[in-house]
């Protein structure tokens, strides 16, 4: 039992780091976009693949729940298991919200081009779809995690009760 | 029709329970002589008769320190319920059982509504509902609120108790405190007759609670003839301090039976609430999280509404086409003027608004404001507010007005007035369709809506509180009272709740775009189509352009490309003061009708971009963010404050910092992306 325990958080240290990487990495790369007024930012522009443009504060945003999901490493590495679960688990839900918001906006988008075409009474024009909506698919990594922690709080509510 | 009465401890899911009893049969009207809002609704019963219930305010306890605790217990003396629903958190057992101590010192018929077991079970509490029942004589149903669970059962109590007039038993005092009360309760009784419980009576005026004397007085129980005999009483038995005593008497019998009806069992391991809590209140995340959730409800806001904007302009744009189609007289351009380019201008806004109003719902519902006003409890602290100053400051982002009136809870009067004079720098709803449309418009140069209107209303929270410590260290110096914070418990909002508050705040959207901005939309038009000179070759300028004009001069700095405000922000502005949304539907009947429009975008943003730049138009949003409150938020501050001084103050203030402010953003921004027309606009 404890050496399935031991082997649970060295899991979740590599999801907490794995995680935080790609949520850290694509937010500055989102949070550059700020300044691509000059040339300079290159890696601005190889990341603008399939026509997406990024956002600022998408970026911040992202960054963020990177640092809070990195935040459960340091954690689980000190032995604070609990406080480490509780960061992960708030950092993977708001990763999964935010994608939930990106879903959102495609649907969005969708309607959008609808009305459009029937205002103009023309066909589907999909160039205006200017994002990746990519925090959708880092939302979609994280709901396994998420799912896994939010189950591990559960059984401890069952756990707690006491004998009728 | 019985008269049912709802109370119970604030945060113990009373909303949700009067929500799932009376659903969409509820009117909103005021308590008698004052502004706290009353909530009534009709319940059908099982066998088919209807019970009005009242949802009294959320209180502690019936000994009336706040507005809140006056209004419920006078609720109780005077309308006298058939029945009294006490609903409770099975989780707080001992605490909430102190409000139905006193409800049945009353002689109250009460329910008890033990709400919230789910919770209780997750913190390792098992409470045993029939033992409860029996201690306390009266009926007692749990519940799960927002898991629709126990309603059935409720249902069937009320019936029964309304039928049967089942009572339960007295609530009777012991050892030194029963006997004061026993006496004072023999001397008074026979004067008092039936309209009162002579034992609640006895044990108020044991608590020298001034309100009791009031209601005594008309029974010739006055201080001349009585306050000897009650202080010798609580002299010689309740050691020289009644409210103690009976406060400690009440607690008392609480213990007497709560181990008996509660088994807790420890848990070494955390719940999920706990797991929650320890990210949402964490020193260092908490405000972060903050902003993350906010921007994630302005894109979800924005985003999301965006689409149906778009539809709700097509309507318009084709009723208004349609009406000058069939008559293109005088009367249909005032009515395409007035209805469809000035009421049509804010009520396409309405999806945004209610998306909006959902988020904020939803988080309310979920427990996370809670947690919102604790992590700025300690920054309030520091600048020398009192904590709970952020409570009706949070309730600003819905509306100033009941934000203004919230602010009754504050028992410290520094603290107060402080809070009332901030809190129109905290952004309401009515501003947002100024946010859109302007961030809207401006996206190109100045970026993401979402991320303009998170800004704003960032700096509407940054002023607040800047102002406020001023306010704190010069003009209302002194003191501030300590603050204890209970957390709402963290529940899985439900449709129903959500979708009933949202429609609540979007309705009073609606009534006011009926009735207050078709009023203003109305006199704009005229204005702008009336001028003052007849015969003059002035005779084209319109009472509304001369208006707006002179406002506009005030802004002299604000230009685009050298050229000055137009007349039409300056108009709009002065007549935002009536409600905000009428900034947008004044800039729609006055800016839809310029021939200039490019035909390709004839929208009120497309006009927009044609009379400011973005640095002009960050200003102005910043302006409309921060200038005076509206007219029903100032009438909140002149009743709450019972003063014209602090109105007239209160819209001196706030102008002033509203206009440093804008001037502090135009040449910022403009030093960032120019002074100029938004690229592609000449």
């Amino acid at each position: 039992m404890e050496h399935s325990n031991k082997d649970l958080t060295w899991l979740k240290i590599t999801g907490s780091i794995a995680f935080s990487l790609i949520f850290m990495t694509f937010g500055v790369l989102e949070f550059m976009t700020a300044f691509q007024a000059t040339e300079e930012w290159v890696l601005f522009t190889n990341t603008s693949i399939l026509g997406w443009t990024g956002e600022f504060m998408t970026g911040i945003t992202l960054f963020i729940i990177g640092l809070l999901i990195l935040w459960a490493t340091p954690l689980y590495l000190m032995k604070k298991s609990q406080n480490a679960n509780s960061f992960f688990l708030i950092g993977s839900g708001l990763g999964v919200i935010f994608g939930l918001v990106f879903i959102f906006i495609f649907i969005a988008d969708i309607i959008t081009v609808l009305v459009d075409a029937a205002a103009n009474a023309t066909t589907l024009d999909f160039t205006d779809f200017s994002s990746l909506y990519h925090p959708i698919t880092y939302g979609i990594a994280l709901v396994p995690i998420f799912i896994l922690l939010f189950l591990e709080f559960r059984k401890v509510r069952k756990e707690a009760l006491p004998a009728s | 029709m019985a008269n049912v009465a709802m109370i119970g401890n604030p945060n113990v899911g009373k909303s949700v329970v009067f929500n799932a009893l009376t659903g969409l049969r509820q009117k909103v009207a005021n308590f008698p002589g004052c502004t706290v809002e009353k909530k009534e609704g009709v319940c059908e019963l099982p066998d088919k008769t209807e019970i009005q219930i009242t949802d009294l305010p959320g209180i502690y306890s019936l000994t009336p320190h706040s507005i809140d605790e006056k209004i419920a217990r006078n609720y109780i003396l005077e309308e006298k319920p058939d029945l009294i629903i006490d609903v409770i958190d099975a989780s707080n057992l001992e605490r909430n059982l102190y409000l139905t101590m006193q409800l049945k010192e009353l002689g109250a018929r009460i329910i008890i509504v033990l709400n919230m077991m789910d919770l209780a079970r997750g913190k390792g509490i098992k409470v045993y509902a029939e033992k409860l029942s029996k201690f306390l004589g009266v009926p007692v149903v749990p519940t799960v609120a927002s898991k629709g669970i126990g309603f059935d059962e409720l249902k069937n109590q009320i019936s029964k108790v309304l039928e049967t007039g089942f009572d339960g038993e007295p609530l009777l005092f012991s050892n030194a405190t029963g006997e004061a009360i026993s006496t004072v309760a023999e001397e008074i009784s026979s004067l008092l007759g039936k309209k009162y419980s002579a034992n609640w009576l006895a044990a108020s005026l044991l608590e020298n609670d001034e309100v009791a004397w009031e209601f005594a007085k008309p029974f010739g129980i006055t201080k001349e003839k009585f306050l000897e005999k009650i202080n010798e009483q609580i002299e010689t038995k309740l050691n020289g301090d009644g409210m103690v005593a009976i406060t400690d008497a009440r607690y008392s019998l609480i213990r007497n039976f709560i181990d008996e009806v509660q088994k807790t069992t420890e848990s070494k391991r955390w719940t999920l609430s706990d797991a929650l809590d320890e990210v949402f209140t964490h020193k260092i995340w908490g405000i972060p999280i903050f902003i993350v959730v906010l921007w994630g409800v302005f894109q979800f806001t924005f985003s999301f509404g965006d689409p149906f904007i778009g539809l709700i302009e097509m309507i318009f744009g084709y009723l208004g086409d349609l009406i000058l189609l069939i008559h293109n007289g005088a009367f249909a351009q005032f009515i395409v003027g007035t209805f469809i380019d000035g009421v049509g201008s804010v009520l396409v806004f309405l999806p945004n608004i209610i998306l909006l109003f959902l988020a904020i719902s939803f988080l309310e519902d979920s427990g996370y404001l809670s947690r919102v006003t604790f992590i700025m409890d300690k920054l309030m602290t520091k600048i020398g507010l009192h904590g709970q100053s952020f409570i009706p400051m949070l309730m600003g982002f819905g509306c100033n007005v009941p934000a203004i009136m919230a602010t009754r809870s504050i028992k410290n009067e520094n603290d107060r007035m402080t809070t009332i004079m901030v809190n129109g720098f905290m952004s309401c709803g009515a501003r947002l369709p100024v946010y859109i449309l302007f961030a809207g418009a401006f996206a190109v140069t100045l970026g993401s809506p979402s991320t303009i209107t998170l800004s704003l209303y960032l700096g509407g929270i940054v002023i607040a509180i800047f102002t406020a410590w001023t306010l704190r260290h010069t003009l209302f110096r002194g003191e501030g009272a300590p603050f204890i914070m209970e957390l709402q418990s963290y529940t899985v909002p439900t449709a129903k709740n959500v979708s009933l508050k949202t429609w609540d705040r979007s309705k009073s959207f609606l009534k006011k775009a009926s009735s207050v901005i078709i009023i203003a939309v109305a006199v704009i038009w005229l204005f702008d189509n009336v001028s003052l000179y007849v015969e003059s070759i002035d005779a084209n300028r319109s009472i509304l352009q001369e208006i707006g004009s002179l406002i506009s001069y005030l802004f002299w700095w604000m230009k685009t490309d050298g050229k000055l405000l137009g007349w039409e922000f300056g108009a709009a502005l002065l007549f935002g003061l009536i409600a905000k949304e009428v900034v947008v539907a004044s800039l729609g009947t006055s800016l839809l009708d310029n021939p200039d429009l490019p035909e390709d975008d004839p929208t009120l943003q497309g006009a927009i971009t044609l009379g400011m730049g973005p640095a002009a138009a960050l200003a102005f949003m910043v302006f409309s963010l921060l200038y005076a409150p509206c007219v029903a938020a100032l009438g909140a501050i002149k009743s709450e404050t019972n003063s014209w001084k602090w109105m007239f103050f209160n819209i001196l203030l706030t102008t002033a910092i509203a206009y440093v402010c804008a001037i502090i953003v135009y040449y910022i921004t403009g030093a960032i992306v120019g002074f100029g027309f938004q690229a592609g606009i000449t």
